[in-house]
């Protein structure tokens, strides 16, 4: 991935294929916990699951920090050395 | 595979009361454990009047476990009750320095050594049996910290007893808030190789599955086996063991390592990872029918109401 929008993209897809997330919930603003209804068992997953895709480490205070989709997208964006919008 | 809200019959709470505790600390500290043991004799009556949901609970598990009439179950809910008091008492002695007059025995160490050397961390799943003071005396001889997860309600009140019995251990409590990040930092622990320590026989908020255990449906988390295959780290079953009069005896099975093989029927595969737990828990009730110290109605819990059920996105169609 190298630009913001592919990274909204793969994003997106995990949430919504792996997740089972409907896409018009993908909002930047929603809360993984409460838009979303992911539990801390799902965050594991998540965590997990972006790791594979992106091919990096996401550490215990980064995820803790990740309340919002768009803190995901920021965060990934920062890890690939993208500059996010 | 659903999600359980608390329990609502269990607080976490403990019993016995300020003055109570103070009484028994004294004694162990100065007397010994015969003679609290002999004043714990007349104080298990107590929870026999004055406890009813333990009562309860501890009738109905008889009824499961032995079948026996109401008025049996009665007497030996007193010995239920007496060998709970009893491995208190042995927790409160060996956090008071009298761990050399216990004796430990520790089958299956080389599990534990073995599953450690991959270096994915280890969760080690224990139940409501015995005392994991005792487990926690042996597992220091392994030399890797040991996160103990706990949940908060519980930790408020035994704030105390968890200090004593943590200072200067590799022993750190992993609260369990019922929040997104709980399971975040047990991913954490596991990654730095350490040991992760949980009961797998109490729904404490989390997701949870149906099984049968001792003859009727009952709810099991789903949470140590879940985390551990994604995670990818190995889980072994321990159970400590109170086998008499200062003798204890942590039992380590070898490791399993649970992996989902694909997101499709996740929830079949935590099933059966999760039948075989409870059946190594049953074996052991089988031993030591009046260890297992979970007094909340177990079973009850399972005809509570559901809260929105995950099987789609687990693609569990049990």
């Amino acid at each position: 991935v190298n630009t913001v929008q592919e990274v909204i993209a793969q994003v997106n897809s995990i949430l919504e294929e792996e997740f089972e997330i409907e896409p018009n919930l993908l909002k930047p603003e929603a809360s993984l916990l409460e838009d979303l209804d992911l539990d801390s068992l799902d965050g594991v997953d998540l965590v997990v699951a972006l790791e594979k895709a992106f091919g990096c480490r996401i550490e215990e205070s980064d995820a803790r920090a990740m309340r919002k989709v768009k803190q995901i997208y920021d965060y990934l964006c920062k890890a690939k050395g993208i500059e996010s919008e | 595979v659903t999600s359980a809200s608390l329990p609502q019959k269990w607080t976490g709470r403990t019993r016995g009361g300020y003055l109570g505790n103070l009484l028994f600390v004294k004694m162990v500290k100065f007397c010994g454990l015969l003679p609290a043991y002999f004043l714990l004799f007349f104080v298990s009556f107590y929870f026999i009047f004055f406890a009813p949901r333990a009562l309860r609970a501890s009738l109905e598990y008889l009824k499961r476990r032995f079948g026996y009439s109401l008025l049996r179950r009665l007497l030996l809910s007193y010995c239920h009750f007496y060998s709970f008091g009893k491995i208190l008492l042995d927790r409160l002695a060996i956090m008071e320095g009298a761990s050399r007059r216990f004796q430990f025995s520790f089958e299956g160490e080389e599990h534990i050594r073995e599953a450690l050397k991959e270096q994915k961390g280890l969760i080690l799943l224990s139940a409501h049996v015995g005392a994991w003071e005792a487990a926690g005396h042996m597992l220091e001889r392994i030399d890797v910290p040991v996160n103990v997860v706990m949940f908060q309600a519980e930790v408020a009140r035994i704030k105390h007893v968890l200090e004593r019995a943590m200072a200067g251990r590799s022993f750190k409590p992993l609260i369990i808030k019922g929040s997104f990040e709980d399971s975040v930092e047990i991913l954490a622990a596991l990654r730095r190789g350490e040991i992760v320590a949980m009961l797998g026989d109490r729904a404490t908020g989390g997701r949870t599955v149906e099984l049968p255990f001792m003859g009727a449906e009952a709810r099991f988390p789903i949470g140590p086996f879940a985390v551990a295959a994604v995670a990818g780290a190995p889980l072994i079953n321990t159970f400590a063991a109170r086998e008499g009069l200062y003798r204890y005896r942590l039992q380590a099975a070898p490791a399993v390592y649970p992996e989902f093989s694909g997101r499709q029927d996740r929830g079949g595969q935590l099933r059966q990872w999760i039948v075989e737990f409870a059946a190594s828990l049953e074996q052991f009730l089988q031993r030591y029918p009046l260890q297992w110290h979970n007094f909340y109605c177990f079973w009850e819990a399972a005809k509570e109401p559901k809260k929105e059920p995950k099987e789609e996105r687990l693609n569990d169609h049990e």
